[in-house]
């Protein structure tokens, strides 16, 4: 099981090398994880790193377009006051999901494999160092006007929003919205211990 | 700092197919996943944070590379058997290096100074590329997640260990007991060696999950169909 357990938590170590500016998709990653390693590298305090961070994971991620893809069919039957209750909400547990790992922060080695466009939709390709072999990780992009902006990644295979969406969908089919919710707060509140 | 667009979702948000889930077993499953929990909390744990404490993490790190360097040759077959002679040619080369500047494999040689990766190939990828299905998701006592196949795949996988082939000769008389210890032995010492380097990384992936079950489960067939792919 261990192997497993290793795999999995290679998506922890992930978020912190994206973030998107207007160019192409794999342009825009090189520099945001540029932008994002230069502010960890910094001597800013722990607390306005987490603050530029959070930033630019605001401007530069879809929490909609998440939200939507990691619920699927379910999203569509929230009105929409849920639905941006939701993808705040779930936005905020991913971000919080990503700071958490930066307290971990290694200097590790990143390559830029390529990119794939196909539409308004990119994935862009790179290897991440961890725990001393090369993981896979992908950003799936989505073009809105000339920003291209994240909405899902993949660690070695494994898809955020596939990882969610089976708890999400059956805390909905056993608790509706509200538990579902209820199960989010839950999740936020481990971070604040 | 801005806020996307909110207002025009569109119907693409079901482009990617759902996860394809075959849990027939999930009752037992959910049974041996809450047994091994209690099983990590509360022996595997504290034992990986004794080893933890009392030896460096050089020693954990190398006595980690040895064992990855000595079961090459499961991973060396498992490449061979789905025709992958670049992979193949890293584990030979790997292995070479590793044993001799490597010294046994404790340092890692072949990534630090040639860039020369080991592979992850194993039995349950060869049997996938062969085209046999997963089978349903099962979940075992101490060993963890598994398919059907991947259960195959594993016997494959300790069938091609080192202890399987080579200590037996230096213990006899050899019996299905002895095999069952080493295999055991080895397992659990590789395992608890390995927990060592992080102790707390399982809580920390679980700390992210609403159910722990679920989590697991859709982790390891998405993982473990993306390394059939490759």
């Amino acid at each position: 099981m261990f192997i497993y357990v290793k795999r999995a938590a290679l998506g922890a170590a992930l978020l912190f090398s994206v973030s998107v500016f207007a160019a192409g998709p794999q342009e825009i990653v090189k520099k945001a994880v540029s932008k994002v390693l230069h502010t960890l590298d910094s001597k800013k305090s722990k607390k306005e790193k987490r603050h530029i961070i959070s930033e630019i994971y605001h401007n530069n991620f879809d929490l909609e377009k998440m939200a939507s893809n990691t619920l699927k069919s379910d999203y569509k039957k929230l009105d929409n006051s849920q639905k941006k209750e939701f993808a705040d909400k779930f936005g905020r547990f991913v971000l919080e999901f990503y700071l958490d790992k930066i307290d971990k922060y290694e200097r590790n080695k990143i390559e830029f494999v390529g990119e794939e466009i196909k539409g308004s939709r990119a994935t862009v390709m790179t290897l991440l160092e961890y725990q001393g072999k090369m993981a896979k990780v992908n950003y799936t992009m989505t073009q809105k006007g000339d920003q291209w902006l994240v909405y899902d990644f993949e660690v070695e295979g494994v898809r955020l929003s596939s990882t969610y969406r089976s708890q999400f969908a059956k805390v909905l089919k056993e608790n509706e919205f509200e538990g579902l919710m209820g199960e989010l707060n839950k999740l936020l509140a481990k971070y604040k211990k | 700092m801005h806020a996307k667009s909110t207002d025009n979702v569109p119907d693409e948000a079901d482009e990617e197919k759902d996860l394809v889930i075959n849990d027939p077993w999930e009752g037992f499953n959910r049974k041996i996943h809450a047994f091994n929990d209690l099983f990590f909390r509360y022996l595997m744990k504290p034992v990986a944070q004794g080893w933890n404490f009392i030896t460096p993490a050089f020693l954990r790190q190398g006595i980690n590379n040895f064992f990855n360097w000595a079961y090459t040759p499961g991973r060396l077959v498992s490449n061979l058997l789905q025709a992958k002679l670049t992979g193949a040619g890293r584990e030979t080369a790997q292995f070479v290096i590793n044993g001799t500047v490597g010294m046994l494999g404790f340092y890692n040689a072949s990534k630090e100074i040639f860039s020369l990766e080991q592979t992850n190939e194993d039995f349950d990828q060869v049997f996938g590329k062969w085209g046999i299905p997963e089978g349903p998701y099962i979940v075992w006592p101490f060993i963890g997640p598994y398919t059907v196949r991947g259960t195959f795949g594993f016997g494959g996988d300790v069938t091609f260990q080192p202890q399987t082939i080579l200590v037996p000769v230096y213990i006899q008389p050899r019996t299905i007991w002895v095999d069952i210890g080493l295999i055991v032995g080895f397992y659990s010492a590789r395992a608890v060696n390995r927990f060592s380097l992080d102790p707390d990384e399982y809580d920390n992936l679980i700390k992210d999950s609403i159910d722990p079950y679920v989590f697991i489960r859709d982790i390891y067939l998405q993982n473990t169909r993306k390394n059939v792919a490759d």
